[in-house]
């Protein structure tokens, strides 16, 4: 080996020279720039149709392909953005973000909130790198860190309004917002992240939580948007749904129930029939099953049928929490099917005036009191 | 003159030779000082309850937000994205016309007590608060003690092998053996002559540079050492990084391990590993290696190399689809092996240097002309004395060629070679250690009289397509640790009767 290296070096030591240019890469000087308005100034923005995005394929920390757009879709979404060699600002960035989780914990649970974060360096954050640095923060809520192609991740953060040239120019922005929706809100990640939260909060639509909904309408929070299923298989929210502004008649009844409900809801066919085009604009029946497991989607169609029940009347079940809950709040929860009753509860939501009336009474009297409490107004 | 310059480089020798620990620069800071230089580099402190950073009400673990972040190792300030931390030198604190914080506030002088609290509480020695960027910490008194005791000297180096006047530096050579032309002897009188040269005028910003030479990796952690350049091996790497000293290694066996695991070492040629798949693309990119190609590996059954095959196994499976035969090789299997081996085949060849030529006699003997891969700084093979039949068979591939040298860098090589008597055996390896002596200074010189070696492993990092006139340009990031991915492939030219430069590639490495 050793002659072998004597005699090439013999030989090439006339051959011709090259020497490639000594470029320092540039770093230092104009690191960190600041863009102190695009962090410290909260706005707001749209950040339109993310479904137009080309092609955005991201990894994720472990290593796996994700869509972008898959993981936002119909959530609330909290964005930043970081690149793991980044010392000053990343780690507390990281820190917030963490706390914001945790803050916010039960929404990620459910999958109504996602947390993403974005690394702003793809070329150098692998998956691996963007676990490490995660794992730091100790935390247990799930988190998802995301790299890439550059020119996806590129596109990407242009297509965000965060992009720049030079990643050490990067501020401490997040993004919080609902995807599909308008209102956007661009603000510093360094802000204490129970403020970070509240406007996080601001962005859920009521649904399908019977604590944290952010209403101040005192029968909503009592009602709550809790979710149910009705005879067409669509899911309605208890309060936005089936009783904002409405005038509600409530009964209870299940399908094979062959007592007192076919009476009920011969009654209710006959009101129905007298409210004619109010039914649905201005007023809702709401029948709802005590018998959730027996009554699914077609057993409630099939019994609507029976009764020629149009628009406006709804046969309602849902998950047995739900249900219950929403029998509860009628005070209508019973312990087996057979124990219900047979009053109907009729009540203007925006009056607030609430009658109760036998169910099997005569059907002109019901129809006055119905009539009556549609008649009842503000002034 | 030149008699006494003799003497002195017999007595560096000398020394080097018979005291095998040589002269330990003991550190300049005392026990406190290192445990306080935990809290500030690492956030871990002695104690047994963790360190904790609280910023705007949220607490996370120090080691995620340890001082060094946003004050740098020399306690000048990190700005980024609008944050400014202070510059937290002993001296700018104390100054007795106080300072100024980011928001133009003036602040009195710092006192021991006043700096305390406002690494606590976050509140300045005016009783302001201090930006919320900068953390509020949890820490036991001890831990406190320990960082203030560090803050007092932060900004005077205090690192390992460095002192007011010298700089320790590590070179890793191979193994002594008994041989008149030892390679590690060798290349200890060209560092031994370079070091000189480079004291005599000055060394690097008033500190002499001092050489502590070693083969065995355990040395690296016992000696009080800067920086590493040399010779590379797994155990090396491990102990580099363990020790966090900022490492110029020529290349190491295995394929390189990435930024992410490896922090510290870096290469400056593709691994055995990535040497050798090289010349496998350049033999597929010419149509030799194809899907039904029988490939076999020859290789010297020591540890260093059986590792290297296991990895060009499992490449080969999965990037060609075929299973290479592996057989190790000594003098006496030549005879049995060369039977074994199709005439159409591929080997690659990684037996020991001087079997190269025979095994090749002994396979035109029997009538087999497969083609020869040898990866240059693995093994080697004489080109000139290969068999004729096989002329045009063999290809070898080096990470370096002659022609990258420029003739200001030849000149210093001969200057030194005729200034110092350099022997003329290993001369590559020479122009090797030459190139990373260069490399290395430089890098030094880009620090600064302040020396820290997490800013030297960044220099390193920002070194894009360096080139100093002896070997490829080196070019690395946070994730790269080869330097140059080049591969010269040589062959020999039958015509011309000579060696010829064929092409040159790649690496897949990195
Ligand atoms: C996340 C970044 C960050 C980390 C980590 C950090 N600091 Fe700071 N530090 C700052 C910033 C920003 C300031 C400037 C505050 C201001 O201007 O009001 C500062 C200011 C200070 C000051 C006050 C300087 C003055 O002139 O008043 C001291 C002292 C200090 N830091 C010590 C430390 C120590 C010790 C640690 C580790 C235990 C540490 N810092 C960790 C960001 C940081």
């Amino acid at each position: 080996m050793k002659k072998f290296q004597l005699i090439i070096i013999a030989l090439l030591l006339l051959a011709p020279l090259s020497l490639v240019a000594q470029k320092a890469k540039h770093k230092g000087g104009a690191c960190c720039a600041t863009k102190e308005t695009a962090a410290n100034e909260k706005s707001t923005f749209s950040l339109g149709d993310m479904k137009d995005i080309p092609n955005v394929q991201l990894t994720n920390q472990y290593g796996q392909d994700v869509e972008f757009f898959d993981l936002i879709e119909g959530k609330v979404v909290a964005l930043n953005f970081i690149f793991t060699s980044c010392k000053t600002i990343c780690p507390p960035m990281g820190a917030n973000f963490v706390q914001l989780q945790t803050l916010m914990k039960d929404r990620v649970e459910s999958s109504e909130l996602v947390m993403l974060t974005v690394s702003i360096d793809p070329q150098t954050d692998t998956p691996e790198r963007l676990k490490a640095w995660s794992e730091k923060f100790e935390t247990e809520v799930d988190w998802t860190l995301l790299t890439g192609d550059k020119n996806d991740i590129n596109t990407l953060l242009k297509k965000l309004e965060v992009y720049t040239a030079l990643k050490e120019e990067h501020a401490p922005v997040i993004l919080l917002g609902k995807e599909g929706g308008e209102n956007w809100v661009r603000t510093n990640g360094l802000a204490n992240p129970n403020e970070l939260a509240k406007t996080l909060n601001g962005f859920f639509e009521p649904k399908n939580d019977t604590r944290t909904g952010s209403t101040s309408n005192p029968d909503e929070m009592y009602f709550t948007n809790v979710e149910l299923m009705n005879q067409h298989g669509e899911n309605m929210r208890l309060y936005a749904d089936l009783m904002k502004d409405k005038v509600v008649i409530v009964n209870p009844f299940f399908t094979e129930c062959t007592g007192v409900c076919p009476i009920m809801s011969a009654t209710l066919e006959k009101i129905q029939e007298h409210l004619g085009d109010k039914m649905g604009d201005e007023v809702h029946i709401i029948s709802l099953t005590v018998d959730y497991e027996t009554d699914q989607q077609e057993e409630l169609e099939a019994y609507s049928k029976i009764y020629h029940a149009e628009k406006g009347w709804y046969f309602m079940t849902g998950a047995k929490e739900n249900i219950e809950f929403a029998l509860h709040k009628f005070g209508k929860k019973v312990e087996n099917r057979e124990g219900h009753d047979s009053v109907f509860l009729v009540g203007n939501v925006k009056t607030k005036l609430w009658k109760k009336v036998n169910g099997l009474a005569n059907v002109d009297e019901i129809i006055a009191e119905v009539d009556s409490v549609i008649a009842d107004s503000l002034e | 003159m030149q008699h006494r310059q003799s003497i002195a480089l017999l007595l560096v020798l000398l020394f080097v030779l018979m005291g095998a620990s040589g002269p330990v620069l003991l550190s300049q800071l005392t026990k406190q000082q290192l445990a306080g230089k935990d809290v500030y580099s690492k956030g871990i402190g002695v104690s047994e309850v963790k360190i904790t950073a609280q910023m705007s009400g949220v607490s996370v673990p120090a080691t995620v937000m340890a001082c060094v972040n946003c004050h740098n190792a020399d306690g000048s300030g990190n700005p980024e994205g609008g944050i400014t931390p202070s510059n937290i030198t002993w001296k700018e604190l104390t100054k007795n016309y106080g300072g100024q914080l980011q928001n133009q506030r003036k602040r009195p002088a710092y006192t021991e007590r006043t700096l305390r609290n406002a690494i606590s509480t976050g509140m300045d020695p005016a009783g302001n608060e201090l930006h919320s960027a900068m953390p509020r910490y949890e820490m036991s008194r001890e831990d406190m003690d320990n960082l203030i005791s560090y803050l007092k000297v932060l900004g005077n180096s205090g690192e390992k092998g460095v002192t007011d006047e010298t700089l320790q530096i590590g070179v890793a050579l191979p193994e002594k053996t008994n041989s008149p032309n030892d390679k590690s002897e060798s290349l200890r009188q060209l560092v031994n002559a370079y070091i000189k040269e480079l004291n005599n005028g000055g060394g690097i910003y008033n500190r002499k540079v001092s050489v502590q030479f070693f083969t065995e990796a355990s040395a690296v952690d016992e000696n009080e050492l800067f920086m590493i350049v040399g010779e590379g091996s797994s155990d090396m790497e491990k102990a580099i990084n363990q020790a966090q000293i900022p490492s110029l290694l020529s290349h190491s066996q295995k394929r390189t391990t990435q930024g992410f695991k490896n922090p510290y070492a870096f290469y400056v040629y593709p691994s055995w590993v990535g040497q050798s798949t090289s010349l496998l693309q350049f033999s597929k990119e010419k149509g030799m290696l194809s899907k039904g190609t029988t490939l076999t590996v020859l290789y010297e059954d020591i540890p260093s190399k059986k590792g290297v095959v296991d990895e060009l196994f499992s490449h080969c499976k999965k990037h060609y689809g075929i299973e290479p035969t592996l057989i190790p090789m000594g003098s006496n299997d030549i005879t049995e092996i060369s039977q074994e081996i199709g005439d159409k085949d591929i080997v690659l060849y990684l037996g020991a240097p001087n079997l190269g030529n025979t095994l090749l006699k002994q396979l035109e003997l029997n009538d087999k002309h497969p083609f020869i891969l040898v990866p240059g700084s693995i093994t080697g093979i004489d080109l000139y004395n290969v068999p004729d039949s096989f002329k045009n068979k063999v290809f070898v591939g080096f990470p370096t060629w002659p022609s990258e040298r420029t003739p200001d860098a030849k000149k210093k090589y001969e200057t030194l070679k005729a200034k110092y008597v350099l022997p003329n055996s290993w001369k590559a390896s020479q122009w090797e250690m030459l190139s990373q002596l260069v490399t290395a200074e430089e890098i030094l010189k880009r620090t600064g009289r302040n020396l820290y070696q997490e800013k030297v492993k960044e220099n390193f990092e920002t070194l894009f397509q360096y080139a100093n006139g002896l070997s490829p340009a080196l070019s690395y990031d946070l994730n790269r640790r080869v330097g140059s991915n080049l591969m010269y492939i040589i062959g020999f030219d039958s015509a011309k009767s000579q060696i010829k430069l064929i092409t040159t590639l790649n690496s897949p490495e990195n």
